[in-house]
């Protein structure tokens, strides 16, 4: 199995589409959020739409709401800005609308988590008086996170999606919500009566853990620009300034489970409350050069429309960016 | 610039800098004194055309080789970076010894000969700043870096980093120099990028 480059133009599919048309409509420009001091790093909706998060170099995160009146009436508000980033935030991005998402009912359903220049992840929530909060920072990375995914496919079990952060450090880390999903209704264990009375911000519960549940096998010898996590098959794709395109694919649960019985009892055992999440991945295969002797700034999961597809609009490709400044798309076959 | 960091920096005579110059013309020992005598070719094979090293010409596919497979290597390095200006004082990094051949690092060795033009090169090369609180440490490194950049082919990657105990921030000032997004908005910055070419004005 490997990815080949299919030639830098397939990148591009709607040349030759007809049920799929493409839409010729222009795009107008209407409006200008202001307020960034500095270089804009990334911006996202968040999944119902309402929201806009964008962060800068500034060290800031912003989020703006949707206040527009009907859907020709464009106009934002900003509802937080959030100065806990000690450097430059890098990227933001927001939880999905899976499944899970909303098992802990004392925040809003929305998630941002925001990756920084200070080598760590945050975790943004909406309390009960509907003020942005920060409920964890991820530690562990050696080096500027340079993003993060959320998710990848949904999981049996109604889990809260994980996180995927890629850092300077050339490592790649997953992240899963620890707390038990029956303390989510409550202040925790025991401790309700003693809380009620007391204001939001002095509830322990306005802070998740999170643990650091996998690293990915190392494939890169420098940093790590872009990470894509298919939604479909779960792979995960990874490159950055080595050139190299790396791909991985998490273990069978139940099949790791299966083999590893006597171990896995053990270790519950020893260590009692530990996340029960951790898992294996596999690294497939690692293309070098995928732009040549350049960096690789990016990389990205995306259905394949072309003619050449055999299921077309179903099956995924590659498409990465270069300091080449090329596009450049590639098939991935992968044998079971 | 208003008052120096450093007024008073120690600085190297050009004859004191390391240089190929001296590599080509190893020193001949007694034992080797003899060599043109004891070796020399019997005056009838001394004519044009005869034997080899004669007045034999370079073959072509020689003189090629000769510049198309040599690595580039630490003195070549060097010879890039050390004739950039410090940017307070009227002398090279060179004769500052802000830049020292000891201290760039090439993988793989080019002792290994030329690298495939897509094999990836890392050029390390450790600063160090006149004194320990020389703010001017982040610009150095980045002429340096921007250097390094615009002459070497694109499969090297250049770090540059302050030797360590060399700076009290050193830390913040290689995070900087790494960050390919922080040292492009500084090229943006217009006030930094004058100081930039002022630097860079004397390299060859």
């Amino acid at each position: 199995m490997s990815p080949t480059p299919r030639g830098t133009r397939a990148a591009l599919s709607d040349d030759d589409d007809d049920n799929n048309k493409p839409d010729d409509k222009d795009w107008e420009f209407t409006l200008v959020l202001e307020g960034h001091d500095s270089e804009i790093k990334s911006c996202t909706f968040s999944p119902s739409g309402s929201y806009l998060a964008t962060c800068s170099r500034d060290k800031s995160v912003w989020i703006w709401e949707d206040i527009g009146a009907s859907e020709a009436d464009d106009e934002w508000e900003t509802i937080a800005v959030l100065n806990e980033h000690e450097g430059d935030v890098k990227a933001v991005a927001w939880c999905p609308d899976v499944p899970g998402r909303n098992a802990r009912r004392r925040y809003g359903a929305d998630v941002l988590a925001s990756a920084s220049y200070d080598n760590t992840v945050r975790i943004w929530r909406e309390d009960g008086d509907a003020e942005w909060v920060c409920v964890a920072v991820l530690e562990g990375h050696e080096g500027t996170v340079w993003g993060l995914r959320v998710g990848g496919p949904a999981r049996a079990g109604e889990r809260f999606p994980r996180l995927m952060t890629f850092s300077a450090d050339g490592t790649i880390r997953v992240w899963t919500l620890t707390e038990d999903d029956t303390d989510a209704d409550e202040d925790g264990p025991g401790s309700k009566s003693s809380l009620g009375g007391i204001p939001n911000t002095m509830r322990r519960s306005l802070r998740e853990e999170w643990a650091c549940t996998a690293t990915l096998p190392k494939a890169h010898t420098r940093d790590i620009y872009s990470v894509a996590w298919s939604g479909e098959s779960g792979l995960v794709a990874s490159t950055g300034s080595d050139g190299t395109v790396a791909l991985y694919r998490e273990e069978d649960k139940k099949a790791a489970e299966a083999e590893d019985q006597p171990m896995a009892n053990t270790d519950d055992v020893a260590s009692g409350n530990q996340p029960q999440e951790s898992s294996k991945w596999n690294l497939l295969t690692t293309h070098a050069n995928a732009h040549g002797p350049y960096e690789v700034n990016h990389i990205t999961w995306c259905k394949r429309y072309d003619a050449g597809s055999e299921r077309r609009g179903e099956e995924e490709m590659l498409v990465t960016t270069g300091d080449d400044g090329l596009v450049r798309p590639w098939q991935v076959d992968v044998s079971t | 610039m208003a008052t120096l960091d450093n007024a008073n920096p120690t600085i190297l005579s050009a004859s004191q800098l390391p240089t190929r110059q001296a590599k080509l013309a190893p020193r001949k020992g007694p034992e080797s004194r003899y060599n043109d005598i004891v070796f020399a070719k019997p005056s009838y094979l001394a004519q044009p055309f005869c034997g080899q090293d004669a007045v034999a010409w370079p073959r072509t596919s020689d003189w090629h080789d000769e510049f198309a497979d040599e690595a580039i290597d630490e003195q070549e390095i060097y010879d890039l970076i050390s004739t950039i200006s410090d940017p307070e004082h009227p002398v090279s990094l060179g004769q500052l010894s802000v830049i020292n051949l000891c201290d760039i690092h090439i993988t793989p060795s080019p002792s290994l000969g030329a690298p495939e033009p897509n094999t990836i090169v890392q050029v390390r090369v450790e600063i160090t700043p006149t004194i320990t609180h020389c703010s001017l440490a982040t610009v150095i490194g980045l002429g340096v870096r921007v250097r390094l950049e615009k002459a070497l082919p694109p499969n090297y990657r250049v770090d540059v980093t302050c030797k360590e105990n060399s700076h009290n921030q050193d830390d913040q000032v290689n995070k900087q120099l790494g960050d390919k997004e922080r040292v492009a908005a500084a090229l943006e910055n217009d006030t930094l990028k004058g100081v930039l070419d002022k630097m860079l004005e004397t390299c060859a």
